[in-house]
């Protein structure tokens, strides 16, 4: 360890007990000469090279912010990590309308923000066309796109949701809750079903059920975007079916 | 694939991004309705689109000779959540003899011209 990051752990150590700007400040001023190199080495790209110290500079504040003395990494290669993956995500969040992204993950991103937009702007879901226009690309890239999205939304439907609640299992959860009917016959069992998912998801899917409100209409009045509608309304889907149809595999035994 | 083909015709009909994931939604639903009541060996989707509406044709077929290929009938009670999913995600809906049959138009004030 050379004697740059002893000091810099002597003032990491005062900063976790103070939470002193002036002494972050002081560990910011120390790597200022990083995070410039490391804005540097990326200023080939065609972005003003003042934009991206500035997201060097500011990664660099987080990284302040976030590391761990304890952890026995030296602030210098933490920092480097932390500047780096920003950087990455300013280039990826800022060049969609000078590069045209090929890879579908690209093009998954670069739809779901353009849908967004769009949204915001139409007052209304946009189509495909309207999508690949924004972004320059043809009407192909954007099915690629939507195609990346319903491939990453494929997630175990026990995953944890966003609220921080697991979605119930299948089969585990709705079919030990012994609510005493043998089939999804009648009205009154989507309502059981309904009741099993989680908060979020069930007034989500209810607005759709009960309320006829578009995914877009859903988006805003909850404050999410439409994919994450989309995601939600899917998963919901999946648990209530899984759900259903196990009863009915139980109820034939 | 099948979400591939449908958001590629719905791209081809003007629909919306909203509209293209509703359809998913509800092919996704006759899916799992048909395999969970039907026990044959051939998932049968097939689409047709005219101008700005999509019709969706799914089915479980029986593994016959290419001659002697049929839906499978199987339970064609239609349980309440199914058509709860489905009344909510497409404009109509059929199923009958194993055979479901969905249908979306574009919602979209800028329908294909196409």
């Amino acid at each position: 360890m050379n004697e740059d990051d002893i000091t810099a752990d002597a003032l990491f150590v005062e900063y976790q007990r103070t939470r002193d700007r002036a002494v972050r400040n002081e560990i910011v001023e120390r790597h200022t000469g990083l995070a410039v190199h490391i804005a540097n080495r990326h200023a080939s790209s065609g972005v003003p090279d003042d934009d991206l110290r500035q997201v060097a500079l500011l990664a660099l504040v987080r990284a302040v912010d976030r590391f761990d003395p304890d952890r026995g990494v030296p602030f210098s290669a933490f920092a480097g990590r932390t500047i780096e993956g920003e950087l990455k995500r300013h280039f990826r969040d800022k060049t969609w309308s000078l590069g045209v992204p090929r890879s579908a993950k690209e093009l998954y991103l670069a739809v779901r923000r353009a849908n967004e937009e769009l949204a915001q702007r139409l007052g209304r879901s946009p189509t495909v066309d309207d999508v690949a226009a924004h972004l320059g690309v043809s009407r192909d890239d954007v099915i690629t796109g939507l195609s990346a999205a319903m491939a990453k939304s494929a997630d175990a439907i026990d995953a944890p949701t966003t609220s921080g609640r697991p979605m119930a299992r299948p089969d585990t959860a709705l079919t030990t809750t012994e609510v005493g009917y043998t089939h999804v016959d009648n009205q009154g069992a989507v309502a059981v079903l309904l009741a099993a998912l989680p908060e979020r998801e069930r007034s989500i899917v209810e607005m759709r059920f009960y309320d006829g409100l578009s995914q877009h209409e859903i988006a805003e009045r909850v404050g999410i975007s439409q994919m994450h509608v989309s995601r939600l309304l899917r998963k919901a889907f999946d648990v209530m079916r899984a759900a259903a149809d196990a009863d009915l595999v139980d109820s034939e035994d | 694939m099948a979400r591939a083909v449908a958001a590629a015709l719905g791209a081809d009909a003007g629909f919306s991004i909203d509209d293209i994931d509703d359809l998913r939604l509800g092919i996704d639903e006759a899916i799992s309705v048909v395999c969970h009541r039907t026990t044959g060996a051939r998932l049968h989707i097939s689409f047709e689109r005219a101008d700005s509406t999509i019709q969706a044709i799914v089915a479980v077929f029986n593994d016959g000779q290419p001659n002697d290929r049929h839906p499978v009938v199987g339970d064609s009670q239609l349980d309440p959540l199914a058509e709860r999913i489905l009344g909510a995600v497409v404009d109509s809906f059929t199923f009958t003899g194993g055979v479901f049959t969905i249908v979306k138009s574009s919602t979209s004030p800028a329908s294909a011209t196409a």
